[in-house]
């Protein structure tokens, strides 16, 4: 029985790759990144996709920047999703001035343009990757959200919530048991879309220079090779792979995320 | 005993209708009682008032009294606990009653697993065991299928057997042969009928369904009980013309409509007085103030052509 797409397939290909990449880069990197050496080398069989303006190995920076770039989106996903997803749940569940107040805060959380307000905190919070995260996660649950309680709105309605109740079923266990599982594609969807969102955000503010201080990371190696005139003289060994590597990953990310996996308790549909 | 007295639910602000109004029963202990009246007449409602699960919005007055505690002034929390310990509720088997991302098994099991800490395992062997017991059939498969693969007669059975797994002691079916033809409706009968010793209230809208297990039989119409009394004298020899209107349309007594089998009207002129006076044939001058419930024959009846001192009414089925 084939449950998945071949995009999906290829998705999850991508994603290992990259997965690989990050875990074992200390090994897969033939250089170390952080040791300086002759600048400006074109690609040659000892460092394969050259130097950058300093002399580090361009393929080692790319290979551990997979680090910084995973784990962000990965992590900034997770939050987004939980806290998304929560306060969905407790606004749609609950209704009535909950709900409102909870949908006011998303809708100011909605209306704060989220880059401008990213690059605002990272400058003025030190450029560690966990404020990092905290940045690019406080404007980009409030999505997830809307989603979310729109779809616990319409199932608190079913009847098998309804009989939930009663038998007695507690709150939290109708959420978690019955309301829950018939969110988790839309959850997994949101989620998926938001790493490969919290990866850009990260990728763009690591090109502005306001990325993780001391880290390699996608966005890094093409900030220089943007300032150190790595575009204008056209070094494209430089520019290039983490441009790749960038749309790659969140191609594979989207890949992933629009697969829609055939649920179990689902009856086919034609 | 459970002693329903003055139950009153109404939607919406003062002034509108109310949905039920004043309803008293007693529902004795290890009998089937059966509520039969048309769409919105309250039956449901009734039970969901006295489950505690109207929302919030609705104003609902009255007492349930199971055993000297009264089940509408349970705090929630209690009410809770109660809610498929001591008062179980068998839902329609039509639609979406059962997660469809759930299995049977667990499902059913579910009340204990709320209730009574079982786990899953256990629980899911106790839902089979509960299940066998209505004869659904290779039950060890069925506790591991999700809810599609049912159908409507086997749905409505696993919810039979979800409300009395956990062993309460009352139960409330809310019109349990809903969009199931007979053959269908005598296996939910027949499931019924195992449940020796339990307290059934039951909402339907099948008279024949209510004369197969009724022990005793109350009808509703437009918010108010107008006759409540022992199943196998009402069917016999209903009371309330409106009783009467119903069974003389069952196919088996000449399928006669009448002008009595009508919806109730529902502007202000009908809702004084004797709510089915505008479809009654036995409409008099006296109709126009309400009647309050009448004993007669041993039943209490709102008619009031069975006041004490009324010329006897004319037999008519």
């Amino acid at each position: 029985m084939k449950k998945f797409s071949f995009s999906f397939y290829l998705g999850l290909a991508i994603l290992l790759f990259f997965l690989v990449m990050a875990l074992f880069a200390p090994r897969l990197s033939p250089c170390d990144p952080y040791d300086f050496g002759r600048p400006y080398l074109k690609p040659s069989p000892e460092h394969l996709l050259g130097t950058n303006d300093v002399g580090q190995d361009i393929l080692s920076e790319i290979i551990y920047g997979s680090r910084v770039s995973l784990s962000i989106g990965l992590v900034s996903a997770l939050v987004v999703t939980v806290i998304g997803a929560s306060v969905g749940m407790i606004s749609g569940y609950y209704g009535g001035r909950c709900d409102s107040i909870l949908m006011k805060i998303t809708s100011i959380a909605m209306a704060i343009p989220s880059l401008p307000m990213t690059i605002v905190l990272v400058a003025y919070l030190d450029a560690s990757i966990w404020n990092l995260i905290i940045a690019i996660c406080i404007t980009a649950w409030t999505s997830t959200a809307r989603i979310v309680r729109s779809r616990v709105i319409s199932l608190k309605e079913q009847p098998f919530i309804k009989i939930e109740k009663t038998l007695g079923g507690k709150t939290g266990y109708i959420l978690f048991r019955h309301i829950l599982p018939n969110l988790s594609d839309i959850v997994f969807t949101r989620g998926i879309l938001s790493v490969s969102s919290a990866m850009l955000t990260e990728a763009s503010l690591s090109f502005l220079g306001l990325g993780v201080l001391g880290q390699k990371s996608w966005g890094g190696t093409l900030h220089y090779a943007y300032i150190r005139n790595g575009l204008l003289n056209n070094y494209y060994w430089w520019y290039l792979p983490p441009i790749l590597c960038i749309s790659l990953s969140v191609l594979g990310f989207m890949l992933v995320g629009s697969a829609k996996p055939a649920r179990k308790g689902e009856s086919k549909g034609c | 005993m459970l002693r329903i007295q003055d139950v009153t639910v109404r939607f919406g602000p003062p002034g509108t209708p109310n949905a039920i109004e004043n309803v008293s029963l007693d529902v004795p202990e290890g009998r089937r009682t059966m509520i039969i009246g048309e769409s919105g007449s309250g039956k449901s409602v009734l039970l969901m008032a006295i489950l505690q699960m109207l929302p919030a919005s609705a104003a609902v007055s009255g007492r349930a009294e199971l055993d000297g505690l009264d089940l509408m002034a349970a705090g929630k929390t209690e009410m809770r606990r109660l809610r498929g310990r001591v008062v179980s509720y068998i839902p329609q088997g039509s639609g979406n009653s059962m997660n469809p991302l759930l299995t049977v098994g667990f499902q059913v099991g579910e009340p204990l697993m709320i209730h009574r800490r079982f786990s899953r395992r256990a629980a899911v062997r106790r839902a089979c065991e509960a299940l066998r017991s209505f004869d659904l059939g290779n039950e060890e498969q069925l506790v591991r299928q999700y809810p599609h693969t049912l159908s409507g007669g086997m749905k409505q059975r696993a919810l039979i057997a979800m409300g009395v797994v956990n062993d309460a002691p009352v139960l409330f079916a809310d019109e349990p042969t809903k969009g199931l033809d007979r053959a269908r409706i005598s296996m939910v009968t027949d499931a019924f009928r195992r449940l020796e010793g339990k307290t059934l209230l039951c909402v339907t809208h099948d008279l024949n369904f209510a004369q197969e297990l009724a022990d005793q039989v109350v009808v509703m119409y437009a918010s108010e009980e107008i006759e409540c009394g022992g199943a196998a004298d009402f069917f016999a020899r209903p009371l309330h013309p409106y009783s009467q209107a119903i069974l003389r349309a069952l196919p088996k007594n000449g399928l006669h409509a009448s002008a009595g089998f009508a919806p109730p009207r529902e502007d202000e002129e009908a809702a004084r007085g004797c709510h089915y006076r505008m479809r009654c044939p036995y409409c008099t001058e006296k109709c126009g103030s309400r009647p309050p419930m009448f004993k007669a024959e041993g039943r209490k009846v709102r008619c009031w052509r069975y006041a004490p001192g009324s010329t006897e009414p004319e037999k008519t089925l």
